[in-house]
């Protein structure tokens, strides 16, 4: 197959994960929640919510299309060794707040994560940093945060967002930690 | 609308410096950066333009003063509450759970509440946890997670308050 010709398979699978079955129950929500407002509210009110919710897609795709570009270079930069290396540490509150950066600049999507917890859990990482470093993706993880936060919520709700919670990950690596210490067998009866 | 362009030039700011850098110290996965963020654009558009008409159709619909009355920057801890057991429950991925937080400051939820919302679905989405936590690493560990996790939404909600304040 040409290299043109490998492209446009590819495309049309990309068409195909955009335009599958989630998107079409989507575009049924859609439709009946703009007939239910057109129904219920008149026409008047029905074009006024229409205009803001293309307003508002007028101001998410700029954003969208940078911050898709940001996701793509932090995917490039860090590593999943640079990222394992950080969960290395032991029970420490510097410990619990590389596991919490090393969380949020995990590329790829729960698949990634949790593989990587299951390697170092097997491997017999440190509980605590485990739930640290799990949380911290939850909460942080760079790529939810740059691909639908920032477009559709703005940066100045994901900054709220980001300085509430930026504890919580070291909290709950040290409350798992204090957890597993008090119900903690041998170490080898894991 | 200034707001909006802010924001936009920031995030590009920091894409051009950012793809400087791979451009420097990787300059072969340039390509790499750009197709991922192609491929993600075609995939999310779709499903982002369906979802935001979406929200601003219900937004006219749902009744909000109930919503700001059961969730409003004023319902204080309770609406933290209320909030942090809905985001809990959300079943599905970003496309629905963010969507539905736009749709909800529109109706009138206050910032903390909607931060408390967001913070318990990212903890607790269920999909996510059946599917891959559950499989992956086990029932210790998820309980372990969630259990230390809970307080969270509320604690996430409290700061926020005090931020907006």
């Amino acid at each position: 197959m040409s290299a043109f010709g490998r492209r446009l398979t590819f495309l049309k699978t990309l068409l195909k994960l955009a335009f599958g079955p989630s998107f079409f129950l989507f575009a049924l929500v859609t439709t009946a929640s703009g007939v239910a407002a057109y129904l219920i509210k008149g026409p008047v009110v029905f074009n006024a919510a229409l205009g803001q919710g293309v307003e508002r897609l007028g101001a998410i795709l700029p954003r969208l299309a940078g911050a898709l570009l940001v996701a793509g270079c932090v995917r490039v930069l860090v590593s999943k060794e640079f990222i394992a290396r950080w969960l290395g540490g032991r029970s420490s509150i510097s410990a619990l707040a590389l596991a919490e950066v090393a969380g949020a600049l995990t590329p790829g999507g729960p698949v990634a994560a949790f593989a990587l917890i299951a390697t170092l859990q097997t491997a017999g990482a440190d509980r605590g940093v485990l739930v640290a470093y799990a949380t911290g993706w939850a909460l942080l993880g760079f790529q939810r945060i740059l691909m639908w936060e920032v477009p559709l919520l703005g940066a100045d709700f994901m900054a709220m967002r980001l300085v509430s919670s930026f504890l919580l990950p070291i909290l709950a690596g040290e409350a798992a930690r204090r957890i597993s210490l008090l119900v903690s067998r041998p170490p080898t009866a894991t | 609308m200034s707001v909006v362009i802010l924001s936009a030039l920031g995030i590009w700011c920091l894409a051009s410096v950012l793809m400087l850098t791979v451009w420097r110290r990787r300059r072969g996965q340039t390509s790499e950066a750009v197709s991922f963020a192609f491929e993600q654009a075609i995939i999310l558009v779709p499903r982002i333009a369906v979802a935001m008409l979406a929200a601003s159709f219900i937004a006219v619909i749902v009744p909000t003063a109930l919503i700001a009355a059961w969730v409003g920057h004023g319902s204080g801890f309770v609406g933290l509450l209320i909030s942090s057991l809905a985001g809990a429950i959300v079943p599905g991925g970003p496309v629905i759970a963010i969507p539905l937080a736009v749709l909800l400051r529109s109706a009138g939820a206050g910032i903390p509440q909607i931060i408390a919302f967001i913070t318990a679905w990212s903890i607790f989405a269920m999909h996510r946890i059946i599917i891959y936590e559950l499989t992956n690493v086990g029932w210790r560990f998820t309980v372990l997670r969630l259990s230390v996790c809970l307080p969270a939404p509320l604690l996430a909600g409290m700061a926020a308050y005090g931020l907006v304040r």
